[in-house]
Parts: C-alpha cells; structure tokens; sequence
C-alpha cells in the first residue's frame, strides 16, 4: 500500500527532532568557573545603580576570591520571585535586593538573614562601622530592631523646585497677578522664565499611578498635615477619617489642578521626564529620582536649574515632613554562601566601595556619613549633597511604612478613594470617610479592634 | 482599512523605539535622527541564552503537545463512550484558571524533582498547557479525513495503531502544523511560570526583555518600545510565513473556548 | 458511523488517549485543585507558614465583598461592551475578506498580528498611544482642536481605552471566525442572489447573515468569558485606576494574591468565579455542539 512509505518518513523525522531536542535541553548546566573563585548570584531589578553594584562588586570582589552573577527582573517581580523560592526551598539566591516597603514582609517571611546578625560576630565587627550609616536614610530596613538590608542607596523624599523660576521674585508677582494663584502653572505661549512657553507649563508634577505611586506622594502631605499613616499606631484605630486626614486629602485633590492631565497614569519616571523637559516648577519625588533624570544632560532641559529642600510641614512641632526610602541587598536565608556574601556587601558599601559606585552612577544618594562628608564629593556632586545635608540638619519627622500584616490592603483603600477623589467622582471628605469604613471593617476582620 | 486599523500602532511602537531621549515627550517631532543605542543595549545583554532557551523549550514543548495531544484526537473524535463530553470539559477546565495560585504548587512540584531552573521544567509546563487547545484543534482535521480510507485498511487487516500512523496523522499534516505553530506563539508569549521556575541557566526570551521594561522609577518609552519590537519580530515572521496554515489553525483552535 | 463501530479497538483508542488526559489531570487539574482547597483556608504567603483550614470564612467574607461585587459589575460591562464592538468590527472585516480582495491571505496574516503578541505587549502599545506626554491619540485630539481627554486617567474614558484596545487585539478572532463561517456558504447561492438583482447590502443581511448567526453566537461566547476574565491590559494601562474604577475582577485577583499575598481569600474568589462560569461554559459548548452539528448537514 502506497500510505505506508508516505506515513513513516514524517512520523520518523519528528521522533529524531524531539529525541535531538530533549538531548539539547538537558544537556549541561553546570556553570563554568574559575578555579577557587566562588560564584555569588545577585537578584534584583535592572536599574542603572545595580548594574553599577554589580560592576564594582567584580571588581572588588576579586582580591575576596568572589565573582557576582546578577539575575535581573522587573522591579516589582524581585520580591514575588525571592519569595516563592524560599517557600519552595530553591538555595538559587545569596543576594538579594529589597525596598524598604518590602522589609516587614521580607522579616515576617524570613527571606533574609538579618544583616545585623552578621553585624555581632565577633570577626565581623573590624568590617563595618554601624554607626557611619546616616540613620535618618537608614531606619527604613530595620525592622523589630534588626537591620534586614545592607543599606546602600537612600531615596529620601524632598521637593525639588526650579530655582531659577520660583526664586524671581518679578516673576512670582506677575504670575499671581494673572492667575490670582501661588502656584506656578502657565498656558503654552505665556511667558515663563522670560521667553514663551512652547508647552503648557504645571505647578506641580506629581506621579498619580495608581498601585503604590499615588499613595507613596500622597503619605508625605499626610505627614506633612500631622496625620497618622491610615492608623494609630498605639491604638490601632484606623484615622483616615480624622480631621488631619481630611485636611490632606482636601489640599491634594487641590494640588491636582496644578498637575499635568494624564498625571493620573505617570509612574516616578515618567514624572521626572516631564519635570527634566522644563514642563514643570515644582516635583515631589525620591531624591535619586530626581537627580537620575533633571541632572542628567542627556535626558534633561533643566540641568542645574533645581534646587532640593525638604517639604514644609503644618505641624509646628515638627519643622519639616519627610518619608525616608532605602533600598539596600540583603541576604537571603537559603544562601549557601551567606558569609561571602556578607563580607562582599561590606566591602563593596564601604566609603571607598560606595565612592567608586558614584563613579558608576552618579545619582546614587550614599548612607554613610563619611562618604557625604568627603570633601572631593561635596565637590562633585554639590546637588545631591545640597540635599541631603538639608535632610540630615533639617531633623525632620520622618516616618516609615508601619508594619502592619495588612498594610497594602490598608494602602490600596486610601489609595483608591483619593484617586476617586482625584477623579472627581467623590469629594475628598466622602472618599475619606468611606475609606474609613473599609478599613475599619479590614481590622476589625484581623481582630485588631472589635 | 484593514491595514488602518492595525498598523499605526506598530509603526508607533516602532517610532517611540528609535527615537532619541531627550525628545521623547516631543510629541511633534516625529521626524527626527534614530538612535539605535536601545537596540545595542539588547543585543549586547547576553540574549543569546534567553532566546535559545525560549527556541527549544517552545519547540520541544509543542512538540511533545502534539504527540500527546494527536493521539487523544484520534479518540475524542472517533470513539463514543459514555462521558466524553465531561472528560472533554474536564481537560478544557484548567484552561480558565488564572495562574496566580496554581504557582506555588507547581514550584513545589519541580523543586521536588529537582528540575528548578531546567529546561526540562518548562518543557514539561509548556506541554500541559497547549494540549487542549491542539486536541481541539486536531479535532477538527480529523472531522474531515473519509472514514472509508481508514475502514478499508482495517478491513485489509492494519492494526489501530498503524492505521492511525499510516493514514490518519499524515492526512492530518495541516492541522498539526497549524496547532505546533499556535503552541509554539503561545509558549513563546508566556511570562508567569518561566518567571517562577527558572533563574539563570533556563531563563526565556520573554522573562529577560522584560527586564528592560524597568520598573517603578524608569518608565523609559523608548525601552518598552524597543522591548515590544523586539517580543513581536518573530510572532511577526512565523504569522507571514505560515499565514495560511494559521488562519486555518486559528479558526479551528478559536473555537477551544 | 464510526471506528468503534468496527467492534474492535476500543483498548488501543482509550490506550491512545491515556497519556495526554494523564498529563494534563497532573499537571493542570492537580493544581487546579490545590487552588479549590486554597480557598477553604487561611493562607498569606507573606505571614503564614503553611495554609489553615478556616470554616469557609472566606466564603462568608466573599458574601459581603462590596469591592468584589463592583469588580464583577465592571467585568460584565467590560466583557459585554468589548464583545460588543469585536463583533461587529469583526463582522464588517470579514465581510471584507469574503469579497476576496487582492492579497487577501497577507492581509489577513497582518490584520491577525494583534492577537498573536504577547499581552503585555498589547497593552505597553496602548498605553503608550493614550499617554499624553508620547502618546498620539491626545496628541491628534489637540492638533484638532478636540477636547483635552484624559484617556487613561477618567473612568469613563479610562474603560474605553481598555475597551478599545480590546478590540484591537480581538476583532481579528472575531473576524476569522465570521470569515470561516461566511467561506462555508456556497458562491452559488451569492450568484443566485445577484442575479435576482440583489444589492451588495441586500447580500449580505438576507444570503449571509443568516447563515452565519450560530457562529456569531460561537464568536461572542468565547470573548465574553475571555474578556470576563481579562487581566494583561488592565495590569498595564490602568492598573485598575483610577479609583477602582477599572478594577476589574481578574485584577482584582491578582491584587489579593501577589500585592496583598492573600493567597486563601484570592483562590475563594477563583474558586467561585469558575463554579460561575463553568455554568456559563456548559451552556456554551452544548450551544457549540449543537452549531457544529448544524454545519455539518
């Protein structure tokens, strides 16, 4: 019968393919390395300041017999990814990247050995001087008195402003006369800064995504009113409708008018872009933000035009209003090589370690005091020591991510009734109150209050 | 108007992904001196692994899907028994399920059989996640093949094995072409679970260009622009080549639900 | 009359059906399952170490889910309104490539492309033409004097773009699927009707309408229970903003297990979810059977 020869030829020819295939795929996964060197792998997301940690770690890591292997992800995948791995056991990671917003999760989960347990040995202790780290920046990665991430790169909270606009006083005058306004926005063809406006020109450039962005800028004006984050810490009630709350809910949604349209889907980044193309007089963002995109000469119109000051505050007591962000790696508990990795992070965030980072990445925001102090990088990087000294002498009331098990359920009802609010399809007042209840019903679920 | 329809957008993306930084919010200049610099950036990122390993495992995978699920065609179509059309619901229902909480389970699984960051793992995935649609697929060729062809070989004496090697399947050449290259897009496309189970040695195309994308502090258009070009430049050829056989795949395997 | 009917060889075609229907129950029902007796328990991946039966108090909390039952209103409207519109963008585009334009084989290859990208694709493209610092679409709006639309960042607005760009990535399946159906009508019943001085129109709504309704039916069941579940263009373009006013129900999933780690909460809403749509389901492939059926006499 003729369909025999015609069958088998393609069948016999898919059979070799998947057999050659499955060869392939299993064959050898074994890493090739250097004699006597260890191989560290580095989880984190692929921003430029990692890919320099990166950098420098092999550079210096190799007096240590160390070589790092980084495996990036998206940002917010790094978590998601370290913590399934240690619920299933996989010893893959040693070093790990972590957001402050992360460490209650990252502690109550033990992803990480505590860098602070590293810290007390005895033969750890000629490695790292504690009390270098700038404890504003660094309070953020401690959690129930242990220090979960090496502290690396600070992203305090500032305003940056233009000063070349909001310091001319004529210009100031003008404005208000025109729009009856302090706030500093233009249409496309008046004249800012001397010369016609090509686009139109904000107030305020804020980034309004919802998922974390929104309720990261609105929790500093919440500070700045003197209200608690969602709830009373000691009491445990929820807040959000108290009048402080209000109040700053009110002055945000006020704020919105300033804003560019389409704020409402901008992440940081994309904030700053705009901000960088000289579209906006004011942003309130993460100082290395900032100054990774309105310093840099090629994304930005408006080099050497910001100035960095801290948020004012309505709070007589406290002068100034400020959420403290750090990112640091941190080790991961399955590590196989966990004292490697420790004596490597001390070596490579040192003051000399964390000065040829800035080399790297020069909008890296240090937090060790020995490294803002240095004279020849008060020299190069006036900016951003500008700012933080602002920080550091300012003492502003600085507040961190409460650690609560339900704190991004708790975040994402605030959140969701101010972009509401921001909408217009609520007053703040209402969105606030409705807020309240569901967060109350959320605590009242986990029994904190009855 | 077809063509209005479909692709301003890619000439967009392929706009924002040449066009130089500092312009980017410029959204006037559309003509303007390209800059490839993203594209270099990908190229010299070590892609090379990642592709390869998204190559074999996409293949292998839809191969074994095929294997697997051809022969489960020959029965769903030609055998009656009581409960087909439940086991048949049965094998569609996992289709529905979204992912999120399936995650774990599987992780432990591979951990245990000590296939975490293989190609093995995802090959074994990828196969389980094409064959119902390539059972349902196959399903529709086979409707078609003359009964008497293969009737009269068993009359002859041809075993049910050699019957359906010798005339079924290769009557079925064009569905199983249509359903390896629907498998092979698909398992091209998928995100989450090579996420999961792989880091370094078996990481895929699509996990690695997604680290481009940045996260919360760069929202870099031009990067997203790039890595949008550079996921759809091979769905793009495989749809050109093999545009007849898809359309036939694709109105058979639409029909999966 | 089938093989069976031969009265040998029902082992070897059972035999022959084993490997796929095990793999499959292995590696997709099983966790499925997991899923299902998640859902009866207290499970944070962050705080629990191992999931704890909870006396179905998770279900209780489901009953009075406010924000759920929001998520479902938007889904039903987001399934109801993009099937809408990929049908009829697909009715109009396959009526198009039934009057066998030149190139019809390419054209339809390229006008398919969208469903093929990867979805996350699909919605960086989207967001990226509504944005309104790159973006085209507020762009065009502004060169023409239009209304200053915040696409993305209204609610109203907002459900359009997803909607829309729904549409983008689905009228092609909606369209082949028509285009299948109106390829199966035989030309002489076209040429009858011409000659009897029928309009292209007249054509269409009395020869080929009719004839292709069951798909039709076939085409708008299958996006309404994958839109219904959409979950790739909302994490991207809107991320369920603003407000919730975009949340839909997937998101709303994804948010309970991988933003607030809720795993036990997150598989009591899937769970029942799919109790749902699997009703939905049965329904639609009996309807499907039945097409299939009728096709074929």
């Amino acid at each position: 019968m003729s369909f025999a020869t015609h069958g088998r030829r393609p069948l016999l020819l898919g059979a070799v393919a998947v057999v050659v295939l499955v060869v392939v795929s299993a064959g050898p996964l074994q890493v090739s390395r250097a004699a006597g060197m260890t191989t560290l792998t580095f989880l984190g997301p692929k921003f430029d300041e990692w890919e320099a940690f990166i950098k420098v770690a092999n550079a210096l890591g190799k007096d240590l017999g160390i070589e790092v292997k980084p495996e990036y992800l998206p940002w917010e995948d790094v978590f998601k990814k370290a913590l399934i791995d240690s619920k299933s056991g996989v010893k893959a990671w040693d070093l790990v990247y972590a957001y402050n917003t992360w460490v209650p999760g990252i502690a109550a989960s033990k992803v990480f050995t505590p860098i602070s347990d590293f810290l007390s040995k005895p033969a750890n202790k000629s490695l790292v001087k504690p009390e270098d780290f700038i404890k504003e920046t660094t309070a953020g990665l401690e959690f129930q008195g242990k220090l979960w991430a090496f502290p690396a790169l600070a992203a305090p909270y500032v305003l940056g402003y233009r000063a070349d606009l909001l310091a001319n006083a004529d210009e100031r005058k003008a404005f208000k006369a025109k729009y009856n306004s302090q706030f500093f926005t233009r249409k496309k063809g008046d004249t800012v800064g001397g010369k016609a406006a090509e686009e139109d020109f904000y107030g305020i450039c804020l980034a309004g995504k919802p998922g974390g962005f929104l309720f990261h800028r609105y929790e500093m004006v919440l500070v700045a009113f003197g209200a608690d984050l969602i709830y009373n810490q000691t009491s445990m009630q929820p807040t959000v409708n108290s009048n402080e709350s209000i109040a700053a809910a009110k002055y945000y949604a006020q704020l919105h008018k300033y804003q560019q349209p389409g704020s409402e889907t901008h992440s940081g980044g994309g904030t700053q872009r705009v901000f960088a193309a000289d579209r906006c007089a004011l942003t309130m963002d993460a100082l290395d933000n900032i100054l990774s995109v309105a310093e840099v000469p090629s994304l930005s119109k408006v080099v050497g035009k910001v100035g960095y000051t801290l948020l004012p505050s309505q709070v007589a007591s406290r002068p100034h209003a400020h959420v403290a962000d750090a990112n640091g790696p941190g080790i991961y508990a399955l590590s196989q090589h966990e004292n490697e990795a420790f004596r490597l992070l001390a070596r490579v965030l040192s003051t000399e370690g964390t000065k040829e980072l800035m080399k790297e990445y020069p909008a890296l925001v240090p937090m060790r005091a020995s490294v803002i102090n240095d004279p020849q990088i008060k020299k190069d990087y006036p900016k951003m020591v500008e700012a933080m000294n602002a920080v550091i002498t300012g003492k502003p009331w600085t507040v961190f991510v409460p650690p609560l098990k339900e704190w991004v359920q708790a975040q994402e009802m605030v959140e969701n009734a101010l972009s509401a609010a921001l909408a217009g399809q609520k007053t703040p007042e209402g969105a606030m109150i409705e807020a309240q209840a569901k967060v109350v019903e959320l605590f009242k679920r986990a029994g904190y209050i009855k | 108007m077809v063509l209005a329809w479909t692709l301003p957008a890619f000439f967009y993306l392929a706009l924002l992904s040449v066009k130089p930084e500092r312009i980017m919010v410029e959204r006037s200049a559309l003509i303007f001196w390209p800059t490839f610099e993203r594209y270099r950036d990908i190229v010299v990122s070590d892609l090379g692994l990642p592709i390869w390993n998204s190559l074999l495992t996409s293949t292998a995978g839809a191969l074994f899907t095929l294997a697997l699920a051809s022969l489960a065609a020959v029965t769903f179509t030609f055998l009656d028994f009581r409960g087909k059309a439940l086991l048949f619901l049965l094998m569609l229902l996992p289709r529905m399920f979204p992912p999120v909480t399936t995650l774990i389970p599987i992780q432990l699984a591979m951990k245990t059989l000590g296939l975490i960051d293989t190609r093995a793992a995802l090959i074994i995935l990828f196969t389980g996640f094409q064959i119902p649609l390539a059972i349902w697929i196959m399903r529709t060729y086979l409707d078609e093949i003359p009964r008497e062809l293969a009737e009269s070989a068993a009359i002859d004496g041809a075993s049910i094995p050699a019957i359906v090697a010798r005339i079924v399947l290769p009557l079925a050449g064009p569905g199983l072409l249509a359903a390896f290259i629907l498998a092979f897009i698909f398992n091209w496309n998928e995100f989450l679970f090579p996420l999961i189970v792989t880091s370094f040695h078996a990481k895929t195309g699509s996990v690695a260009i997604m680290n481009f994308a940045g996260g919360y502090k760069k929202l870099q258009w031009g990067s997203l622009a790039v890595l949008g070009v550079v996921m759809t430049m091979p769905v793009i050829l495989f749809v050109l080549a093999f545009r007849a056989a898809l359309i036939r795949g694709f109105t058979a395997g639409a029909l999966k639900g | 009359m089938t093989w069976a009917t031969l009265g040998r060889g029902r082992l070897a075609f059972a035999l022959l059906m084993l490997p796929a229907v095990i793999y499959v129950l292995t590696w997709r029902l099983a966790p499925a399952l997991y899923t299902v007796w998640l859902s009866l328990t207290q499970y944070n991946i962050v705080y629990d170490a191992a999931p704890q039966l909870n006396h179905l108090e998770n279900y209780r909390r489901i009953v009075h889910d406010s924000t759920l039952g929001e998520a479902l209103r938007l889904s039903v409207i987001f399934a109801v309104l993009a099937t809408a519109v990929e049908l009829a963008i697909g009715l109009a585009a396959a009526a198009f490539f039934d009057s066998d334009p030149p190139g019809r084989n390419l054209l339809l290859g390229i006008f398919l492309l969208p469903m093929i990208m990867a979805p996350v694709v699909v919605g960086t493209v989207w967001s990226a033409l509504f944005d309104r610092t790159v973006g085209p679409i507020p762009y065009l709006f502004e060169l023409l004097h239009g209304p200053d639309v915040q696409w993305l960042g209204t609610p109203v607005t907002a459900m359009v773009g997803l909607i829309f760009s729904d549409a983008w990535e689905w009228a092609p399946l909606a369209a082949l699927l028509l285009f299948s159906a109106m390829q199966a009508i035989p030309r002489e019943q076209h040429d009858a009707a011409r000659s009897d001085g029928a309009s292209s129109w007249q054509l269409f709504f009395r020869v080929v309408l009719p004839q292709i309704t069951g798909m039709l039916v076939v085409a708008g069941g299958l996006r309404l229970m994958d839109a219904f579940l959409e979950l790739d263009k909302v994490i991207v373009m809107t991320g369920g903003g603003p407000g919730t006013s975009t949340q839909l129900v997937s998101m709303y999933v994804y948010k309970q297990a991988f933003q607030a780690y809720d795993l036990g909460y997150a598989s009591t809403v899937i769970t029942t979810l799919l109790a749902l749509l699997a009703v939905a389901y049965a329904f639609y492939l009996r309807h499907y059977g039945r097409t299939l059926m009728s096709a074929r006499t």
